[in-house]
């Protein structure tokens, strides 16, 4: 059990942030198989996918409205 | 010590689950512990468990920790049955899916993500879907792409996807495939016309194309960044997706059950007081109706709080009746699809990474109405093998007996052979009296029928059989 009690709250996060960076590079967490062809897929479809979202978020910063760039999801469970 | 890690928990490095003195403690390696910091001085869990959407924990004592590379404890807050992705209706399933996907937007915005998306991980609790494992999250980092997309694609889109277009009975598929349904699979099944949906046409259709031109490779030699945007832009993909994907059947035998019963109003009436009257007289805990249809009987006990699984084989009243929870914010009633001619097995590893019906057993109270002649005649189950079964199920039995001349019963025989010349009132107290004390035994008016409470010989105040078997 580590220490629960957190005076400063934000440095911790930091040096939370730069350990983790430090000794765990993300693919060395992935233990389960992603797979070579869905990871490229997935790169092709960001591709396309990310262009819509930046254009919503230029839209957003130009207009200051049609919709939030990152929107909080809808509790969809609840639909 | 004779604790060890659950027969379940064994993949993800990152730590484990077992038992310790009758509770559930889940062990953090020391590997995970800067990425459990994280995700707890993120503020990602407080949002989380804020939400319903993971499970609480609390940290125990390290002197608990069960292996030498343990650097916490903690104690989750107990699920009180675990079920299974084969055995959700199409709602839960969906349900499920947009759970996990709105985890992962919201563990984005605290800079972290998702590193697996299973459906094992979800589990239905107090009437939502929760994620139970604590250690499936890692940092965020920019420009990586998702790593449990396939995975996410495989235990949601592909089962949802074949269970709209094609047939509602392809959930089972889960069954079979327990890392989920693999994406030529899921393509090869699926009708044409679902590639005029972007999002299938993406995530399942090219997806499984790139599986199948890049299976053997080994890792790609230039991976493509995956903005923050694009990851974005993939996950309300996936959202719309599923969103889009509706569940789709026609009638069924059983859907419209207590709308087709062979006796009137009144005696439903009758039965429903009395099987409440039965409940009352049975101690608090798990209790499973089996054979729930849409509910009906389930809630007599729910509504008492007790924990309660309504099980049914038809995949329309499952729904149904998960929509009517979800509708009415239930807390202790969940719907499960179960044919109990062929229940849920010990699966995967080893035959123990998903316990079978029974292994989750026993309950305290199990409950049987209008159930037996569908065993005992469309199944052919003799009445003792029946009484063995439901022995093995739960401490105190609410069972009901229909005879054959019950017109349902007709029903079941008009079209075959009688065989079963034992299948009577007598030779059903007769087989379940070696296992069985009879508590009480009324008619129900109005009707051919007797309901029984039953306690298992030799026990006078059964433990609490609620217990879970979490990732």
């Amino acid at each position: 059990m580590y220490d629960s009690h957190r005076p400063r709250r934000f440095p911790r996060i930091l040096l939370a942030l730069i350990v983790v960076a430090a000794v765990s590079p993300a693919d060395a967490w992935a233990y389960i198989d992603a797979g070579t062809g869905s990871l490229l897929i997935q790169g092709l479809i960001a591709a396309v996918l990310g262009a819509g979202v930046a254009l919503r978020v230029f839209w957003h910063k130009l207009f200051g409205r049609g919709g939030d760039p990152d929107p909080d999801p809808d509790r969809d469970a609840d639909e | 010590m004779n604790d060890r890690p659950l027969d379940s928990s064994f993949r993800d490095p990152s730590g484990f689950l077992y038992r310790h003195d009758g509770r559930l403690l889940r062990q953090v390696n020391e590997v995970y512990l800067p990425h459990l910091r994280l995700l707890e001085e993120s503020g990602l869990y407080e949002l989380l468990v804020g939400e319903s959407l993971l499970i609480p924990h609390r940290h125990e004592t390290l002197e608990l920790a069960l292996t030498s590379d343990g650097a916490a404890v903690l104690e989750p807050e107990l699920v009180p049955f675990i079920s299974y992705p084969y055995e959700w209706s199409f709602s839960q399933l969906k349900d499920a899916a947009l759970a996990t996907l709105r985890i992962q937007r919201l563990a984005l915005s605290k800079g972290l993500s998702l590193k697996d998306a299973s459906a094992y991980n979800i589990q239905f609790h107090r009437g939502r879907p929760v994620l139970i494992d604590s250690l499936s999250f890692e940092p965020y980092v920019e420009g990586e792409p998702w790593i449990a997309y396939r995975q996410f694609c495989q235990h949601f889109l592909a089962p949802l996807a074949l269970m709209s277009y094609r047939d509602i009975r392809l959930g089972s598929l889960m069954r079979s495939h327990i890392d989920g349904v693999p994406l030529d699979l899921a393509v090869r099944l699926l009708p044409w016309r679902a590639q005029l949906r972007p999002g299938l046409l993406m995530h399942l259709f090219l997806h499984a194309g790139s599986q199948r031109k890049h299976a053997g490779d080994g890792a790609p030699a230039k991976k493509r960044a995956v903005s923050r945007n694009a990851l974005t832009g993939i996950l309300d993909s996936l959202r719309g997706a599923i969103r889009k994907l509706e569940f789709k059947t026609g009638g069924t035998e059983w859907g419209d059950y207590y709308t087709a019963t062979n006796y009137t109003d009144e005696a439903l009436q009758r039965k429903r007081a009395l099987v409440g009257e039965y409940l009352d007289r049975c101690d608090d805990g798990m209790v499973w109706d089996l054979g729930a249809n849409n509910g009906y009987f389930s809630r007599l006990a729910s509504e008492r709080g007790r924990p309660t699984v309504a099980f049914d084989i038809d995949p329309v009243a499952v729904e149904h009746n998960w929509l009517a929870c979800r509708r009415g914010a239930e807390e202790h009633l969940l719907p499960l699809q179960l044919d109990l001619t062929n229940p849920s097995p010990s699966l995967g590893w080893a035959h123990a990474e998903r316990d079978s019906l029974l292994a989750r057993g026993p309950a305290e109270t199990v409950i049987a109405l209008a159930l037996i002649h569908h065993l005992a005649i469309s199944n052919n189950v003799p009445l003792r093998r029946l009484a063995e079964f439901f022995h093995a199920a739960g401490h105190r039995l609410v069972i009901e007996f229909v005879p054959k001349s019950d017109s349902q019963v007709q029903r079941l025989l008009a079209t075959r052979e009688d065989v079963f010349p034992n299948y009577t009132l007598d030779g059903f107290v007769e087989a379940f009296a070696g296992g069985f004390e009879t508590l009480a035994r009324t008619p129900i008016e109005g009707t051919e029928r007797v309901l029984f409470l039953m306690k298992r010989k030799g026990e006078a105040a059964p433990a609490d059989p609620t217990r879970q078997e979490q990732r």
